[in-house]
């Protein structure tokens, strides 16, 4: 069992490979843009894959260029078994640490 | 697509190469998507912002990347290169199977054959301590022999004496080698043994893995136990390692021995660090190795290695002082066995350990044969060095061409260099592997000396030597490696506009080098081919039994009267066994004789004499046979007659010398009727013998020897019956040969109970054997380097002639097409051949006869400059010389010219 602990954007990265039929740059950048609503550049996606890449959490497929007239290719990405373990553990972290916590109940305090 | 082209150049540039095309692909998908909803403007606006955000995370990933590349680049880069480089060397060596396996052989051979004799030599000159596990305070001890030599063996009452007197010794123990009969499965072997008093094993400090050593009472003379221990070897070999070996019998010398313990493996005999098979307690009543009686009481009987160990804070000079008393109370005691021949009194040395390994009197005529050897193992070397250049060199030539288009292609001369150190990297590494298992391999064969007949393999501690294999392969890849690379200063000249072979331009530069080169192999392998000629030749005369006597048919079984019975019935008693023997039809004819000329106890039977006219004693070998036994030996009476039935008891005393003693004591008179006084007779004898009787010579046979070192010994041979022995050796011959008599002497005549008997055909080719086992030796060291140097001068000659050839072809072939005959061109190559290896003969010549002359005192019976094993072996040479060129040369003979001259 991996003991990776994810950043938070490598979270929402790993999380939306996983979500993803066909997980490439454009598909994931979309996907964590539309799901948390922030901005994602593509430099920053992509030092991301690389870091899981080598973190062994993630391993890489480039496809040949589409076969339309410039047709480039794609990267696409897929979780590795470490990967998936990574994804529990970091979701299962979340999900016990937000368990039976009601945020709006929280007690705050104003400067 | 139109996405902005300056943001997508941006990007473009900031993105890792490998990720760049899924970067741009991705933008762009992304962009024609806003496009479509949103409109161009907004979609360019869009791209630019994830242009210039991206800008930095991507230029941080791309010098991530890119160190990681460099890095890797950097690790691949060398070990690409070399594992290119590797296999190019593969390809190239492919391509010359044969020159290739000739040079790995040749490297192989040079080194293997180094270390195999080097380690060889070493295992004899500087043997270990043989399994001494306390050598401080270890000492050997030495009485003076006959000579005065001061380190001779030392009879039994004389060690019982040093272990009584000698207070700064805390321990001595007494030692002999001797050969036992083990029979196992019905199958007879012989085995070495070493007899040994109770104190041996505790001295050596040895602890034995298995068993335990001898107790004291087993071990005391004449109570002694019949109890063994096994060598490592052999209980390992023989009973595969078997626990349970001890308490099981096992049968020795036809007498059951108890298995009481197995020594350690590193145990060997102080003498030449032999493997023993078996370690007896010395004492064992009867039997032919065992102590006899005599052996145990007569000080003249010096048979004993003696060793001990000196008390703590003695020093050597004490120790001395204390041994010098003993001896001069010894001498006093026993004047007659404490004088030596030469009237001087005897003396008793000790040595350390260290000192002990090679006993003194071999020490130099081993280190004149380890410098030979030294000598001989570097010119091994040489030769393959001188070999591998030689043909790394021809190579280099024929590169020429190569090495010039891989310049002109813009190779430099380093990376040419590097791929040819890979070339040669791969030679030395199959030559220097083949080389290390040869080592291997042949220190196992040489550690064992096979001896003739029956006897057991002599087996030296002897381990391949690591340091010099070590030294040796240095040497060789060295020269694999510097001469590899030869085709890389030829590469600096190299002209790429003037190739180099196939054409008729061609250079016979450096041919000079390559001819001295087989010259140096062609030498080397006259001197060692004319070595192991001459000693070959000298084996030979010891061996040959012309000089007098022939035993290698006869079959020898000894017996020895019973206990009740006295001297006088023992004529009868072994006629009557005699009788029982020639009823066998495998046996035809029988002699009696107390020794067998030959065997190894020959010289047991001393008598002291007295010649009228001379003053002084002397002490002579004698024999008491009885009729037929000069016949059935082959001895040659040369005047009078031999001995016959009318020399009985009563009738005159009667003896028969040889032409020796007949020389030594009437130089310049006949011998035939001149009488002298037999004083008194030693071991196998009857208590009679202490009576002096006069002798008259009736006869004068040729001389006979029995070892190299025994040729001029006096012998003399009185009838049986007249000098009766307690124990005689009947020796038998039959229509079936020395197997079949043996088979039939062991059922005819089993031994007694409490006899122990020694059965063997060809007693006398042992002996030869022992008495030769220094030439053997020598022989082995010698033959094994001079198959493989001259082996390897074959192959030098055969790389050169083969060069040679490849070199004029075209002009071969030209002067074809001009007319010129085959046989013509055959005939001149092969002359040209020749020369370089009668240049080298002649300077091995040169060398060899006057170290043939250094080594005189070795050659028995052999001239050092012997025709025949001279000139044999220049045949020889000569022979595989020409057989070896002839095959380039006929190649020469068959060049065809339309293929040379179309190039030209």
């Amino acid at each position: 069992m991996s003991d990776q602990s994810l950043a938070e954007f490598e979270l929402f990265v790993m999380l939306a490979v996983a979500r993803l039929e066909e997980a490439y740059g454009a598909r994931i950048r979309k996907e964590i843009e539309e799901r948390t609503g922030r901005t994602v550049s593509i430099g920053a996606l992509y030092a991301t894959l690389a870091r899981l890449g080598e973190k062994g959490l993630l391993t890489f497929r480039h496809s040949d260029p589409r076969p339309v007239q410039g047709g480039r290719s794609r990267k696409f990405c897929f979780l590795t078994p470490d990967g998936r373990d990574a994804l529990h553990l970091a979701t299962e972290r979340l999900a016990r640490m937000t368990d039976g916590l009601d945020l709006d109940d929280v007690q705050v305090e104003t400067r | 697509m139109n996405a902005p082209w300056i943001w997508r150049c941006l990007v473009s540039w900031a993105a890792p190469g490998q990720d760049r095309a899924a970067i741009l692909s991705d933008l762009e998908e992304d962009f024609e998507a806003i496009r479509d909803t949103e409109g161009q403007w907004r979609a360019r606006r869009w791209y630019r912002g994830q242009a210039l955000r991206s800008l930095v995370p991507l230029l941080r990933l791309r010098l991530r990347v890119g160190a990681r590349q460099v890095a890797e680049a950097r690790r691949e880069g060398v070990v690409g290169d070399l594992a290119r480089d590797l296999q190019t060397g593969v390809r190239v060596h492919a391509r010359a199977p044969l020159v290739t396996s000739v040079i790995v052989v040749s490297l192989a051979l040079g080194i293997g054959a180094t270390t195999s004799v080097f380690s060889f030599s070493r295992s004899i000159l500087f043997p270990g301590h043989g399994g001494v596990e306390r050598t401080e305070g270890f000492v050997s001890l030495y009485t003076s022999d006959d000579g005065g030599q001061p380190f001779g063996t030392t009879s039994f009452p004389d060690y019982l004496e040093i272990q009584e007197a000698v207070p700064g010794l805390e321990s001595v123990a007494a030692v002999r080698l001797g050969v036992v009969e083990a029979v196992q499965d019905g199958e007879a072997q012989r085995l070495i043994a070493e007899l040994v008093t109770g104190e041996y094993f505790p001295l050596l400090g040895v602890s034995l893995p298995l068993g335990r050593a001898f107790a004291d009472e087993e071990t005391r003379s004449g109570d002694a136990h019949r109890v063994v221990v096994l060598g490592h070897h052999v209980w390992t070999g023989r009973y595969a390692a078997d626990p349970g070996i001890l308490g099981r019998e096992v049968i020795l010398d036809g007498e059951p021995f108890v298995v009481v313990g197995v020594a350690p493996e590193s145990l060997r005999s102080r003498f030449l660090q032999l493997r023993v098979d078996a370690w007896i307690p010395l004492g064992i009543p009867g039997g032919t190795y065992h102590a006899t009686e005599s052996e145990l009481t007569n000080r003249r009987d010096r048979e004993y290695i003696v060793v001990g160990r000196s008390a703590p804070g003695i020093s050597g000079e004490q120790l001395q002082a204390q041994l010098d008393g003993l001896a001069g109370r010894l001498r006093t005691a026993y004047p007659a066995a404490w004088t030596d021949d030469r009237a001087e009194p005897r003396r008793l040395t000790f040595l350390t350990e260290a000192e002990s390994r090679v006993p003194p009197p071999f020490r130099s005529v081993l280190g004149g044969f380890s410098l030979l050897l030294l000598a001989g193992t570097g010119l091994v070397l040489l030769v393959a060095c001188s070999n591998v250049a030689g043909l790394l060199l021809a190579r280099a030539h024929a590169r020429t061409r190569e090495m010039a288009i891989r310049v002109s292609l813009g190779a430099s001369r380093g990376r040419i260099i590097r791929m040819l150190l890979a070339e040669g990297l791969l030679l030395a590494v199959a030559g220097g592997g083949l080389g290390v298992l040869g080592a291997i391999w042949a220190a196992g064969r040489l550690s064992n000396v096979p001896l003739p007949g029956d006897l057991p393999t002599l087996s030296l501690a002897m381990a391949v030597d690591w340091p010099v294999l070590a030294f040796a392969a240095l040497v060789a890849t060295s020269a694999s490696l510097l001469f590899g690379v030869a085709p890389a200063v030829e590469a600096a000249r190299a002209d790429a506009m003037r190739p180099g072979t196939g054409s008729l331009r061609t250079t016979t530069r450096r041919t000079g080098l390559r001819r001295g080169l087989v010259a140096i192999q062609v030498a080397g392998s006259v001197i060692f081919l004319a070595g192991t000629a001459l000693v070959m030749r000298s084996i030979e005369s010891m061996d040959a039994t012309g000089s007098g006597i022939s035993t290698e048919s006869l079959a020898v079984v000894t017996r020895e009267i019973p206990e009740e019975l006295s001297g006088q019935d023992a004529v009868a008693y072994f006629g009557g066994l005699a009788d029982v023997a020639l009823t066998d039809e495998r046996i035809d004819r029988v002699a009696l004789a107390s020794v067998v000329e030959g065997t190894p106890f020959f010289d047991l039977t001393l008598a002291r004499i007295r010649v009228p006219g001379q003053d002084d004693v002397r002490e002579v070998v004698y024999n008491a046979v009885s009729p037929g036994y000069p016949e059935l030996v082959g001895l040659q009476v040369v005047a009078g007659r031999g001995l016959d039935a009318t020399d009985v008891r009563g009738a005159p005393r009667v003896v028969v010398v040889n032409e020796s003693f007949a020389r030594r004591f009437w130089p310049d008179r006949p011998a035939l009727g001149r009488q002298f006084t037999v004083l008194e007779r030693r071991h196998l004898s009857t208590p009679e013998d202490t009576v002096p009787v006069t002798v008259e010579v009736v006869g004068v046979v040729r001389n006979v020897r029995n070892t190299a070192e025994s040729e001029g010994v006096p012998f003399l041979w009185v009838p049986m019956d007249q000098f009766p022995v307690r124990m005689a050796v009947l020796a038998a011959s039959g229509p079936s040969g020395p197997g079949a008599a043996a088979l039939a002497l062991r059922q005819r005549l089993p031994a007694a109970p409490g006899q122990v008997s020694l059965v063997g055909p060809s007693p006398h080719l042992e002996v030869a054997a022992l008495g030769t086992l220094g030439s053997r030796l020598a022989l082995r060291g010698l033959g094994l380097a001079a198959a493989f140097v001259l082996g390897l001068a074959l192959v030098g000659l055969a790389g050169m002639v083969s060069f040679t050839v490849n070199l004029r072809l075209p002009e071969m072939a030209l002067r074809k097409a001009l007319g010129a005959d085959p046989g013509t061109v055959v005939g001149e190559v092969v002359r040209g051949a020749l020369s370089p290896v009668w240049k080298g003969t002649l300077l091995g010549l040169l060398v060899v006869i006057p170290l043939a002359y250094l080594a005189r005192s070795v050659l028995y019976g052999v001239s050092p400059v012997d025709p025949v094993a001279l000139g044999g072996s220049l045949v020889l040479l000569a022979l595989c010389a020409t057989g070896t060129s002839l095959v380039p040369a006929l190649r020469a003979g068959r060049a065809d010219p339309n293929r040379y001259l179309k190039g030209d």
